[in-house]
């Protein structure tokens, strides 16, 4: 692979590769910089890729190395929200999700507020696999044959990941859904 | 919506949402939404849901209020007992100081902020080659550069073959390729892109690429200045232009 090639095949897989780093780390702007950081190590192992494979899920697997150590790091760094019983709490609906969103280290998406923090607080308690499956499912809209490709499972597997994060998700939201209602986002 | 769905119910709603029912099924479907408020409130509870997962993640330009990680708001509350507390931070002085006696007499310090050739052209290449600067013509190009480094060169904007993008600053990324004063030169030829580094010549350091790049790295000094051409090309392109052009009687800025 040529770094022209390269330019244009990153180009191509760019958003995807952003959802990717987005969906483990919950973080829009770490996600531009975990994915540059892979980018940059894609560079110096250019020669390593086999061109019959796929691009995007080469690229993928740098990308999901990036992110979970920088979630690590993340983990590591901060004091962290470590009692499940506390996390628990807050998504019982007695602390403020907001809080509990920015600390166990993945969204800290800005000043969102009611429906869309028990989102994140919900999100949380997904696998990274699973929570990334949804994004480039319902966010990227992307087809479970290409989710497949780039992450490197199987197509059924895509599809269980996504059904059993919707469902999970709306176990958990379930439990607050008065609070959703009167919340400030209101009703659809 | 308070209550949960049944799992048929759920499956429905998440199958239509998904695109997986065929035309029958969704014509029924979207017929049985008018009789049925529980799945129609089932629908419009998923479909928050997916509106929200969009909010969430969807890939706009970065605000600042989205760009500082949150502090946690219950720090205080956990963490080791006081009497932990205190060994952990003996053991984190103690291995603090091991390391820094380590990096101090087996090492040559680094400096962390170093950025490789490879990763600052693929970090030029993930911004999509956009400039922080262009100069509006040759003059204030060379004035550029001697307002910044003390010495100057040219690349002139009409140079054939060869497109002038514009600058980008060391500093202004995570990372440097030699010192924060560091100017890179975008440049564009055929379809290549090349990096023009310039930075003082008393700063200059060892760089090298990988042969897996495909990159090619060249090094020049003009005056008081070092370049390094960062290119995909095996020729150099940028460096015989620059030196064919370096400018003569520049007025320093502050004489």
């Amino acid at each position: 692979l040529t770094p022209q090639q390269f330019a244009q095949r990153y180009e191509e897989s760019r958003r995807t590769l952003w959802y990717i780093a987005a969906a483990i780390l919950g973080d829009r702007t770490l996600a531009h910089d975990v994915v540059q950081e892979a980018a940059a190590i894609a560079m110096t192992k250019l020669s390593d890729f086999d061109s019959t494979t796929n691009f995007t899920a080469w690229m993928g697997q740098i990308v999901r190395f990036v992110a979970l150590n920088e979630a690590r790091g993340r983990q590591r760094r901060r004091t962290t929200l470590a009692s499940p019983d506390l996390a628990s709490g807050v998504l019982q609906g007695n602390p403020h999700p907001s809080s509990a969103a920015g600390s166990v280290g993945a969204p800290v998406i800005g000043d969102l507020e009611g429906f869309d923090d028990y989102v994140k607080a919900a999100l949380i308690s997904l696998d990274e696999t699973a929570r990334t499956c949804l994004v480039l499912r319902i966010v990227h809209g992307m087809a479970y044959s290409e989710i497949s490709k780039a992450l490197s499972i199987p197509e059924g597997t895509a599809m269980s990941h996504v059904h059993r994060s919707r469902l999970a998700l709306r176990d958990r939201l379930s439990a607050h859904a008065d609070a959703l209602t009167d919340s400030k986002g209101g009703a659809p | 919506v308070t209550q949960r769905p049944s799992q048929p119910q759920f499956e429905l709603v998440a199958a239509y949402l998904d695109g997986t029912l065929d035309a029958a099924q969704r014509q029924a479907f979207e017929a049985s939404l008018a009789s049925d408020p529980a799945l129609a409130a089932e629908l419009s509870f998923q479909r928050r849901l997916d509106s929200s997962l969009t909010r969430l993640f969807e890939d706009g330009p970065l605000a600042a209020a989205v760009a500082a990680p949150a502090e946690p708001a219950v720090a205080g509350k956990i963490g080791p007992a006081p009497r932990w507390r205190f060994a952990w931070v003996a053991a984190a002085a103690v291995l603090l100081l091991g390391a820094t006696f380590a990096v101090f007499f087996l090492s040559r310090p680094t400096d962390p902020n170093l950025m490789s050739p490879e990763k600052l052209y693929a970090t030029m290449q993930v911004r999509q080659w956009v400039p922080e600067w262009k100069c509006k013509d040759d003059q204030e190009f060379i004035q550029t550069v001697q307002n910044k480094l003390g010495d100057s060169i040219l690349v002139p904007a009409d140079t054939p073959g060869l497109e002038v993008i514009g600058w980008a600053y060391g500093s202004a990324y995570k990372g440097y390729p030699i010192t924060p004063n560091s100017m890179i030169l975008i440049t564009k030829k055929d379809n290549d892109h090349i990096l023009l580094v310039v930075d003082r010549a008393r700063d200059d350091r060892s760089m090298s690429v990988s042969k897996k790049s495909g990159l090619h790295l060249f090094r020049d000094v003009e005056g008081d200045l070092v370049l390094y051409e960062i290119t995909p090309r095996p020729e150099p392109a940028v460096l015989d232009v620059a030196r064919a052009h370096k400018p003569k009687n520049v007025c320093p800025t502050n004489p």
